[in-house]
């Protein structure tokens, strides 16, 4: 197989890509994005997307902005959580992306406040929102994130936990026993309760 | 010559008598007798010091093997590296690239490419190849540590998200992306 590397792609700008109306527009929206220190390049490449995509200008526009919306409200999220510290781009875009897959505000808060304010998220963001897509109540994976990363669980293995979940949800595992499966470790939250002791059936007989 | 069991009844009998004259009452010791015969076993017992001593240098194993024992558990230490656990996932630096191979199956497909935000959603695509006409399509490229968004265009018109992919969003185009988490290498 021949490798294709990135460094051969180059990116095009997007003034050869769109259409000088919604290039304006487009343009404003990721103007303001860089004033707030929101993720740019993420909303170029949406409208380039959605040029590849062959979507009307009006909702390629619409599209961005909805993008510039989430990204900003994320940002702001993860401020509150860490105010002044650097947040690194990519976690922003987890983030913004497991809010729109269904994870609440307050998890994800609840995830960022659990570790260092160093330690990077877009990993734990991204699981977070694939155990939600997946069926697993928000913070019930979230507190199996948490316990995997307080244990020192690398992060290709927590990657790797919704691909292997689904191997117990094709055969029609609930998604709690298809997690639970799934994990590199045993975690507090998913523990199986303990199983209460049978009844002695002599016992029965004497009385 | 065989003893038969009737020929042994008169030796038996005399055992009978013998035994019956045995005293079979308990015997009980004087206390002096007792203390004095305890406290010489106290005597002799060493300390708890002593005793854990001579466990410890109590031999188990002979010299050589013991050599053989503590060279093989240093080669095993030196041969296992077990990651260090730095209690949270790690993310390696935007510089660093992963090979990652996509695959997709479309036997009746005359081309297949796959475009994303790595490719900056290129209408044409990165094109995959069949390796054996068995219609598995696959490439390799190296992608920086993160999350990618991308599709499989097939016969360069029609777009599919992978079926294979961990997760699936909506693109905000009432489409969905197949999204891809790509994560860092460990600094060696």
């Amino acid at each position: 197989m021949a490798a294709a590397t990135l460094a051969a792609q180059g990116r095009p700008p997007l003034e050869a890509r769109l259409d000088p109306q919604t290039l304006v527009a487009v343009r404003a929206i990721v103007d303001s994005a860089r004033g707030d220190s929101v993720p740019s390049r993420v909303l170029e490449d949406k409208a380039l997307e959605g040029v590849a995509k062959r979507v009307p200008a009006a909702r390629i526009v619409a599209a961005v902005r909805q993008l510039f919306a989430d990204l900003r409200d994320a940002r702001a999220l993860l401020r509150s959580a860490a105010p002044g510290a650097p947040l690194a781009e990519g976690e922003i875009v987890a983030a913004a992306d497991a809010r729109r897959r269904g994870v609440p505000a307050a998890d994800v808060l609840a995830l960022r406040n659990h570790v260092a304010v160093a330690t990077p998220l877009a990993v734990a963001f991204t699981v977070l929102g694939d155990l939600v897509q997946r069926g697993v109540a928000a913070d019930q994976a979230r507190e199996v994130i948490e316990e995997l990363m307080s244990a020192g669980v690398p992060a290709q293995q927590v990657a790797e936990i919704p691909a292997r979940m689904d191997v117990g949800l094709r055969v029609g595992a609930p998604p709690l026993d298809a997690l639970r499966s799934a994990l590199p470790i045993p975690v507090r939250p998913l523990r199986r309760p303990p199983t209460p002791p049978k009844p002695n059936p002599s016992e029965g007989n004497l009385r | 010559m065989t003893l038969e069991p009737e020929d042994l009844s008169p030796e038996a009998e005399q055992l009978e008598r013998i035994m019956k004259t045995l005293d079979r009452r308990p015997v009980h010791l004087p206390s002096r007798v007792r203390s004095a015969v305890m406290a010489r076993v106290r005597a002799q017992q060493a300390s708890v010091w002593v005793r854990s001593w001579d466990w410890l240098a109590a031999p188990r194993l002979s010299p050589l093997a013991a050599g053989v024992a503590l060279a093989a558990s240093i080669a095993l230490l030196l041969l296992i590296r077990p990651e260090v656990p730095t209690g949270t996932p790690t993310e390696a630096t935007g510089s660093l690239t992963v090979p990652v191979r996509l695959v997709f199956l479309a036997p009746q497909a005359r081309s297949v490419a796959v475009t994303g935000d790595f490719a900056s959603w290129d209408p044409t695509g990165i094109p995959l190849a069949q390796s054996q006409g068995d219609g598995m399509w696959s490439v390799e490229i190296e992608l920086p540590p993160g999350l990618h968004h991308y599709v499989f265009i097939v016969n360069g018109t029609e777009w599919r998200p992978d079926p294979n992919a961990a997760s699936r969003v909506d693109d905000g185009f009432g489409q969905q992306n197949s999204v891809l988490l790509v994560p860092g290498r460990r600094a060696s």
